[in-house]
C-alpha cells in the first residue's frame, strides 16, 4: 500500500507544473519496488511451499456442519444423553514436497508437537472417548491433547503428496463432583503447541486451520 | 470381606510418587493414569473432595457404549447381570421386560431393549452384576463397588474383573476371540 502511495505521489508531483520534488526520485522508486517484490516473493514461497497442512473440523455428532453443542440440565438431572453431546473432531493432515521439511524437522526434533483441545473459558471438562486405549491421546486437566510428533516423523519419510484423516470423539464430562456454573458457554478451538508452548513462527511451515465449536450449558 | 466404594479418577501428569503417603484410601493403578479413592467415614482421613482438589484429579464419565457392549457380551464374559439403572425413569412395560430378561439371563434381549431406550435419549446410570461369585457395581460416574478384604487389593480386583472393561482400561475382547 505504501509502495503504491509513494509511486502515486511521484507521478502527482511530476505532472504538477511548479514542483521539482520528483527530480532524482527514480532511484528511490526502484529501491522501493524491488524490496516490495522481494517481500511478496518470500511470502509466496512460505505460503506455497509449506510442507504440512493441518485442518481441524469439529461437528456435533448429530450431523454435518453443526458447530454447536447444547447441554440441558433440569432440576439437577441432565436431559442431554451422551450421544447427543458427543463432538466429532476430524483431523486432516496433508503433506507436500517442500524444501522446508528438513528445517521443520530440525526445529521440532526432540520436542513434542501436540494439538491441544481445551475449552475457553475453563469450567467444563472435556473427555476424549476411549482415551485410555488411544496411544497419542493424553488427558489434560480441562481437556486433552493429541500427540502428532510420531506422525510428523512418518510423514517426513514419505515422498510427494499425501493426505491422512483421523477422527476423534469427545464430550463434556458430567459428574457428581463437577459443578458447572449456570449457563456457561465455552468455545473449543484446538491449537498447536510445541513442548506445550504456542507454535508462533512455526506457522511459517505449518499451514494450520481450525474450526471453533461452541458448547453451551443450560440449567433450568 | 466387605464392600468398598471406590471413586475412580484420572491423574494428570506424572505424580505417582506424590500421593502414596497422602492417604491410605488412595491407590494408583500401575499401568494406567488412574487412581481410586475408597470412601470412608473416618474423620482423621482427608475427605475425597480434599484429595481430588489437592492432587488435581480429573473425574471421568463411563462411555455408554461400554455398558452396552458389556451387556451384549455378558454371557461370554461369564457375568450374571443383576440390576440396570437408568438416568431417567423408563416406561413401566420396558422395565418389566428388562426384569423378565434379567431373570431368564437373556442378555441379547436386554441389549435390544437398551437400544430402544437409547432412542429416547436415556443413558444407563449403573450396572450391578455377579462375577465369579462376587457382586460388583459400576455407575456412569466411574464409582465402583467391589468386595474385598483390604483396600490394597482393590486395584487388582478392578483390573482382573470386568469392571476394567466398563471403565475403558481394558479393551473388550473382539468377537473373533471367542
Amino acid at each position: 500500500m505504501q509502495t503504491i502511495q509513494y509511486i502515486a505521489l511521484y507521478f502527482i508531483f511530476r505532472f504538477w507544473n511548479d514542483s521539482t520534488w520528483y527530480q532524482n526520485k527514480e532511484k528511490e522508486i526502484v529501491f522501493i519496488v524491488v524490496t516490495y517484490l522481494l517481500y511478496l516473493l518470500v511470502g509466496w514461497f512460505t505460503w506455497l511451499l509449506r510442507p504440512i497442512k493441518i485442518e481441524v473440523k469439529q461437528t456435533n455428532s448429530l450431523g454435518n456442519g453443526i458447530d454447536q453443542t447444547l447441554i440441558l440440565q433440569v432440576d439437577g438431572t441432565t436431559k442431554t444423553d451422551q450421544s447427543l453431546k458427543t463432538v466429532k473432531l476430524e483431523l486432516k493432515i496433508s503433506r507436500r514436497g517442500s524444501i522446508w521439511w528438513r528445517l521443520l524437522m530440525r526445529i521440532i526434533k526432540g520436542k513434542k508437537l501436540c494439538l491441544e483441545v481445551d475449552p475457553v473459558p475453563e469450567g467444563m471438562f472435556l473427555q476424549a472417548k476411549e482415551h485410555f486405549q488411544i496411544q497419542e491421546v493424553t488427558s489434560t486437566y480441562s481437556g486433552f491433547e493429541i500427540d502428532l510428533t510420531q506422525l510428523m516423523n512418518q510423514l517426513y519419510n514419505q515422498i510427494g503428496k499425501l493426505s491422512i484423516d483421523k477422527t476423534y470423539l469427545y464430550f463434556v464430562t458430567e459428574h457428581q463432583d463437577i459443578t458447572i456454573p449456570s449457563n456457561l458457554s465455552s468455545v473449543v478451538q484446538p491449537k498447536l503447541t510445541l513442548n506445550s508452548k504456542p507454535i508462533k513462527f512455526l506457522h511459517l511451515f505449518i499451514d494450520f486451520k481450525t474450526s471453533q465449536h461452541e458448547i453451551k450449558f443450560f440449567k433450568k | 470381606m466387605r464392600t468398598h466404594v471406590v471413586h475412580l479418577y484420572e491423574s494428570i501428569g506424572n505424580m505417582k510418587n506424590d500421593f502414596s503417603h497422602f492417604s491410605e484410601d488412595l491407590f494408583a493403578f500401575d499401568s494406567f493414569p488412574v487412581v481410586g479413592i475408597v470412601s470412608n467415614d473416618s474423620l482423621n482421613m482427608p475427605s475425597r473432595q480434599t484429595i481430588v482438589k489437592e492432587l488435581k484429579l480429573k473425574p471421568f464419565e463411563i462411555i455408554q457404549d461400554h455398558f452396552d457392549l458389556f451387556i451384549k457380551k455378558a454371557d461370554k464374559l461369564g457375568v450374571k447381570l443383576q440390576k440396570i439403572e437408568f438416568t431417567h425413569e423408563i416406561e413401566f412395560e420396558l422395565e418389566e421386560e428388562i426384569d423378565d430378561a434379567l431373570y431368564n439371563n437373556d442378555y441379547e434381549e436386554i441389549f435390544k431393549i437398551i437400544k430402544q431406550i437409547r432412542n429416547e435419549h436415556v443413558d444407563i446410570f449403573s450396572i450391578s452384576f455377579f462375577y465369579e461369585g462376587n457382586r460388583y457395581r459400576m455407575t456412569k460416574h466411574a464409582v465402583a463397588e467391589v468386595l474385598g478384604e483390604s483396600s490394597n487389593e482393590i486395584p487388582n480386583i478392578i483390573i482382573q474383573s470386568p469392571l476394567s472393561l466398563i471403565a475403558g482400561l481394558k479393551k473388550f475382547p473382539s468377537s473373533e476371540a471367542f
